[in-house]
């Protein structure tokens, strides 16, 4: 199969975090920080290696690196143990569902609010545009850095700016950015970033993360951590203070090799590899008569989006797959970006590039939906 | 012997690797739950005569410890 839904997790996994996963659960898969027998303690240890590791590839400080289980849970930790009392919130126009639904629900549910502003047009148009939107109630910006169905991408250093300047946190949800782009929290002046582990960091589902940067989250969960168990309250201080209970060390493993192995090749030369595939495929698409896509002025990435002008995107995920091509289509959990991309009510088709797909993919898909176009062209539906 | 107790077992690790990185031998090792009337804990367990140099290391390489005691 050539895998094309890289934005959903990639695949495949790099050899090293197979066999590194693979060697823990073999040989020392303890239960780090509740025993201090030799099997905890090396588990402990490498746990303990896996917050250097992605500390340093983003620019923060190890205690920062609070665990979770996916980038959903990381947004959702760092926006309720963050947020304030009566606060007005920025989101932008692209955003997840797992950045709109937490926000959503909790302004309805308070007397928070939200206002969304808009994403297109030039970094600085974007940069006047979250300006012009904020008010003196205004104390937290959540977006992410890249969309999850396109190329957009948000200025995240020059937000990053106006939320230092006006006492504003800035929470950024780095899913499709992080191991695509380098991300340093510090220089950036995030607040939070949450990651994915199974993306673009190239490590096992089960695995995401928060780093905190200059902020004290509330307590967000409460439970065992191993230590100090007299005491009714969390630890005080991070990590530990936001994770409870046994941590997937494997996962976690599995997620030091993937940061390990990206730091190898070099993020610079992974996204060059991706935009090369990415704007292959665009030539193709943007110039086709039988499809349409959504981008035409965008920085190049590694996600696109189309349609066909006769089927719709799940019948042309279908066709692909018959033909051994994996993408994802519908809304992809992010229905306000599809609305601000204009797409239709069925979504669209993605494709997602990873490091390890190659022209040769993109010359076969190109193959493939020439083959859909001339099959299904005959019905004559126009669903533009 | 000494032994130096610890908030988080992320910090008794922070301690450990620094004291390692000054070549000075050092294990964790779980703590008696009367050690810091907190119940469960762990510590570094170390051998060096001068304090000040221990306190200096864990200062300069941000390790939050709790307590350092003769054992």
């Amino acid at each position: 199969m050539i895998y094309l839904d890289n934005a959903a997790t990639t695949y495949p996994k790099p050899q090293i975090v197979i066999e590194e996963m693979s060697k823990c659960l073999k040989s020392y898969c303890a239960n780090a920080g509740r025993s201090a027998h030799s099997l905890a303690i090396k588990t402990a240890e490498k746990i303990f290696e896996a917050r250097q590791v992605i500390s340093d590839f983003f620019g923060a400080d190890e205690d920062n690196i609070v665990f979770t289980y996916n980038a959903t849970y990381a947004l959702n930790m760092a926006i309720k143990s963050l947020i304030n009392d009566e606060a007005h919130i920025l989101i932008s126009d692209i955003e997840h569902n797992a950045v709109l639904r937490p926000i959503h629900s909790i302004c309805t549910k308070t007397k928070n609010t939200y206002d969304i502003f808009d994403t297109n047009g030039s970094d600085e148009e974007i940069i006047n545009n979250i300006k012009g939107k904020i008010t003196s109630k205004t104390s937290m910006i959540v977006c992410n850095f890249v969309s999850n169905i396109c190329s957009r991408r948000l200025p995240i250093k020059e937000i990053g700016e106006i939320c230092k300047k006006n006492n504003i946190i800035f929470i950024v949800d780095g899913s499709q950015g992080a191991g695509h782009y380098n991300i340093n929290v510090k220089e950036s002046n995030i607040n939070a970033l949450c990651l994915p582990g199974h993306k673009g960091l190239y490590g096992p589902q089960g695995t995401g993360i928060v780093i905190f940067n200059n902020v004290s989250p509330r307590q967000y969960i409460e439970g065992g951590t191993g230590i100090n168990s007299l005491e009714l309250e969390m630890p005080k201080i991070l990590p530990e203070r936001l994770e409870a209970g046994t941590l997937s060390a494997p996962s976690i493993i599995g997620l030091l090799e993937g940061v390990k192995w990206l730091k190898t090749l070099n993020v610079d030369k992974i996204r060059s590899h991706e935009e090369d595939l990415y704007l292959h495929f665009k030539k193709y698409i943007s110039t086709n008569d039988n499809y349409i896509i959504y981008e035409s002025n965008f920085y190049p990435g590694n996600t696109i989006c189309f349609n066909s002008k006769f089927l719709t995107s799940n019948i042309v995920a279908k066709e692909l797959n018959d033909r051994g091509i994996c993408v994802r289509s519908g809304q992809h959990c992010s229905p306000l970006a599809h609305k601000t991309l204009g797409t239709r009510a069925d979504g669209a088709v993605r494709i997602s590039f990873s490091v390890f797909n190659t022209r040769n993919d993109v010359i076969e898909l190109i193959e493939a939906l020439d083959g859909i176009s001339i099959k299904h062209k005959k019905k004559n539906r126009n669903l533009i | 012997m000494y032994i130096a107790s610890f908030k988080t077992m992320t910090h008794a690790i922070k301690g450990k690797n620094s004291l390692l990185k000054n070549k000075i031998e050092a294990d964790i090792v779980k703590l008696d739950p009367n050690f810091t009337d907190k119940g469960c804990s762990y510590g570094v367990q170390f051998n060096h005569y001068n304090l000040t140099y221990i306190y200096q290391i864990f200062n300069e390489n941000k390790v939050k410890y709790v307590q350092i005691k003769k054992v």
